[in-house]
């Protein structure tokens, strides 16, 4: 398994299509290092190929909100790419030799993986064999009983080309088999790439990036919360806009449950019962902010609004507990 | 006094075996539990989390411990080895999907067959099987011959193409993965939204009661004339049984969810929408869901066992009843089942109609149940009349299914 590396900056985020505005990330190296190093989470949609029949570990590409997307971009990290229309593009002006190389590279890549999977297949065998030999003397009908083990490992459908790359990766090369020299070679394995080959190129600076729309008031919450170091997360397992994480979520449980709100929003008071309730019921604060606006400005509106892009905006924030006297 | 109990409710902690793993972040590092248990994979515990930062370097460790499994977990690529490949070829000039050659487990519920024994697939059906690494999907046509669309190529190309979006994609992939049968719904089709309306019930009234049954009936529950305009609601008379006064007491019209809708007026007012709603959008199920066990046939699929209609939730708002009435209409009618008379909590919970609703944000699904609740139709007062008198105790002819008192509300 390769370590994770730093993404070259500024990164595509890929925007499906023109009719499908979501932001997706294929690159693993980007999700990690934005986990890392920006608090930025995104929601894994896709299935995992190695246990693909389960709900609870899921893989790329990762989903961005479009408050992620956003923040992103305006920090200069990423910019927005079409996807579709620059698959298009690309596949229009890729020459025959490019791809000539491409696919040659694939099935090299293929053989490799082919050539593991047999080694690796025989050296369990070996294994399997060798534990059974070393627990009793074996005698005839112990062994033909024994024989089928082995056979067993055969790959099925799902499970093999996975796990044969999970051991591969964890332990190392396996040492060249003397008999090695006369097995035929195996047939080369196909590969799904992941993301697309080459990636794209950044675009020349022009005057405005795109930007993804974002509701203002849960926009400028979810800034100033990112602002100050929490992570996160959409909220809807606890009907509010954004679950608010002290750290990674791989770690911690959330604190808040955010609801971003206008300044003169009227909120009925039902909601606020319902979410107090709910939040404290779940040992969380429900959480309530917007932009202050304006009327205010005196009374140290710089403090806070380090990253508002007005001077006079500062979010304040609200956090509601059911007192439960 | 309640107060006290509720609270307690809320405090207690939760049964640990009734939450869902998929509702949190869960920790990378057990997936190696999962994937090395391929016979009988269990899933992993819940991890176990901290409620803050404190600045321990054990703490940093299990974190990046964790950070790095989830990385190590994500590169794994989508290999095949070519003793089981499935090839499938993708046109995008007719966003087709062709499998020359079927064959696995995963393509009994899907596509569709031609004469040629070759399956086209669906785009959600497509992207799926890329995504879990059953499918090498290839560029159809010459001069692509043989290259592979990457994972991202199949969501760029896939998605937005005969109506899936990423919302639809996501619940279909979700039920997929959790091993249900899901097929196409009547929301990809517009233009036959109002095809299939199914008439309401025609086909079960009360059943005919037994010759005895409606010998007694004929003389002590005779129904009464209407109510006269003005006087007393219940007139001076001979009454055999409170059911007929409780009958003359029934002032309010009750929703019947057995009565055949209006459909000019319901169409009228769902494409209209509600003044204040921001959307006015009609629903329909995006997809037909079926257990995993029961014998599915693509040919010939028996009735699903769900229904579910998909709501983005941060484009569109709740369903307006409007949507929703115009939603149920269109699904069949399924009464509460046989045998549940008596049991009003559970027959109202069931409804007459229902449909599900996944809600989903950013990847993130809920689901919820809509159904047309007949409160009308649970005649309280007939069953205390039946549980009373023990004499005359079958008089009503309809099952007694439930003992007294079993159905209420709590």
């Amino acid at each position: 398994m390769t370590a994770p590396t730093a993404p070259s900056l500024p990164f595509p985020v890929f925007q499906v299509s023109a009719k499908v505005v979501r932001y997706l990330l294929y690159d693993i190296n980007v999700v990690t290092w934005l986990r890392k190093n920006h608090n930025i989470l995104g929601v894994l949609i896709g299935t995992l190929p190695q246990i693909p029949q389960q709900n609870v570990f899921l893989g790329l590409p990762l989903e961005l909100q479009p408050e992620e997307a956003r923040l992103l971009v305006e920090k200069g990290l990423a910019y927005l790419m079409n996807d579709l229309q620059w698959h298009e593009y690309q596949s229009a002006s890729t020459t025959a030799q490019q791809k000539e190389a491409f696919k040659e590279n694939i099935k090299q890549e293929g053989a490799r993986i082919a050539k593991d999977f047999e080694s690796n297949k025989k050296n369990r065998t070996q294994k399997a064999l060798k534990q059974i030999q070393g627990k009793t003397t074996p005698t005839p009908t112990q062994r033909s009983s024994a024989s089928p083990g082995p056979k067993k490992e055969e790959p099925t459908l799902e499970e093999s080309p996975s796990s044969s790359v999970l051991t591969q990766a964890t332990t190392p090369t396996p040492s060249p088999e003397p008999s090695q020299a006369f097995a035929p070679q195996p047939k080369p394995w196909t590969i799904t790439p992941t993301t697309t080959y080459p990636p794209p190129s950044p675009p020349p600076h022009t005057s405005a990036p795109d930007l993804p729309t974002v509701n203002p008031a849960s926009y400028a919450l979810f800034k100033h919360l990112h602002n100050r170091g929490y992570f996160l997360a959409p909220g809807i397992r606890f009907g509010c806009q954004f679950s608010v994480y002290p750290g990674d979520p791989l770690r911690f449980h959330s604190h808040f449950l955010a609801m971003g709100a206008d300044w003169d929003e009227e909120i009925d008071l039902l909601d606020l019962v319902g979410g107090g309730r709910l939040g404290t019921g779940v040992k969380k604060g429900w959480l309530i902010g917007g932009v202050e606006r304006d009327g205010r400005e005196g009374g140290g509106g710089g403090e806070l609004g380090e990253g508002e892009r007005k001077g006079t905006a500062r979010v304040r924030t609200f956090c509601i507990e059911w007192g439960g006297m | 006094m309640a107060d006290v109990d509720e609270d307690a409710a809320i405090r207690a902690t939760p049964d640990p075996t009734d939450t869902d793993l998929s509702d949190e972040t869960q920790d990378f590092r057990f997936l190696s539990t999962l994937s090395l248990a391929t016979d009988h994979p269990t899933l992993p515990r819940r991890g176990e989390k901290d409620f803050e930062h404190h600045g321990t370097l054990s703490q940093n460790e299990t974190l990046a411990a964790s950070r790095d499994a989830m990385h190590n977990a994500l590169s794994v690529p989508r290999t095949h080895n070519p003793k089981n490949l499935i090839i499938g070829l993708y046109d995008p000039s007719d966003d087709s999907t062709i499998i020359e050659q079927p064959k696995g487990p995963n393509l009994r519920t899907m596509g569709k067959g031609d004469s040629q024994g070759r399956l086209s697939l669906l785009p959600e059906e497509a992207l799926y099987l890329v995504e879990r690494g059953s499918l090498d999907l290839r560029w159809r046509g010459e001069e692509l011959e043989g290259i592979p669309l990457s994972l991202q190529a199949a969501y760029a190309y896939l998605l937005g193409k005969q109506g899936l979006t990423l919302e639809r994609y996501t619940v279909y992939a979700g039920l997929k993965r959790s091993g249900y049968v899901v097929q196409r719904g009547p929301a990809w089709y517009p233009e036959d939204y109002d095809k299939d309306f199914i008439p309401p019930r025609e086909l079960e009234r009360p059943k005919p009661l037994g010759l005895f049954a409606q010998f007694y009936n004929s003389i002590f529950d005779k129904p009464l004339p209407e109510a006269p305009l003005s006087g007393p609601l219940v007139t001076p008379g001979f009454y055999r049984n409170y059911n007929s006064i409780y009958r003359l007491l029934t002032l309010i019209p009750a929703h019947d969810p057995c009565a055949p809708t209006d459909r000019e007026s319901l169409r009228s007012s769902a494409s209209m929408g509600h003044p204040t709603s921001p959307t006015h959008l009609r629903i329909r199920p995006a997809f037909y869901v079926w257990k995993p066990t029961s014998d599915f046939k693509k040919s010939a699929p028996p009735p699903p066992n769900f229904r579910i209609a998909v709501i983005n939730a941060r484009e569109e708002s709740f369903p307006v009843l409007e949507q929703l009435d115009d939603l149920l209409q269109s699904v069949p009618y399924d009464p509460p089942p046989p045998g549940s008379e008596g049991q009003t909590y559970r027959r109202v919970k069931h409804g007459w109609r229902n449909v599900l609703l996944a809600v989903v944000d950013q990847g993130v699904v809920s689901y919820m149940r809509v159904a047309d609740a007949g409160f009308g139709q649970e005649k309280v007062y007939e069953k205390r009349g039946r549980g009373g008198g023990g004499k005359r105790g079958g008089f009503s002819g309809r099952g007694r299914g439930g003992g007294r008192g079993r159905g209420r509300g709590r």
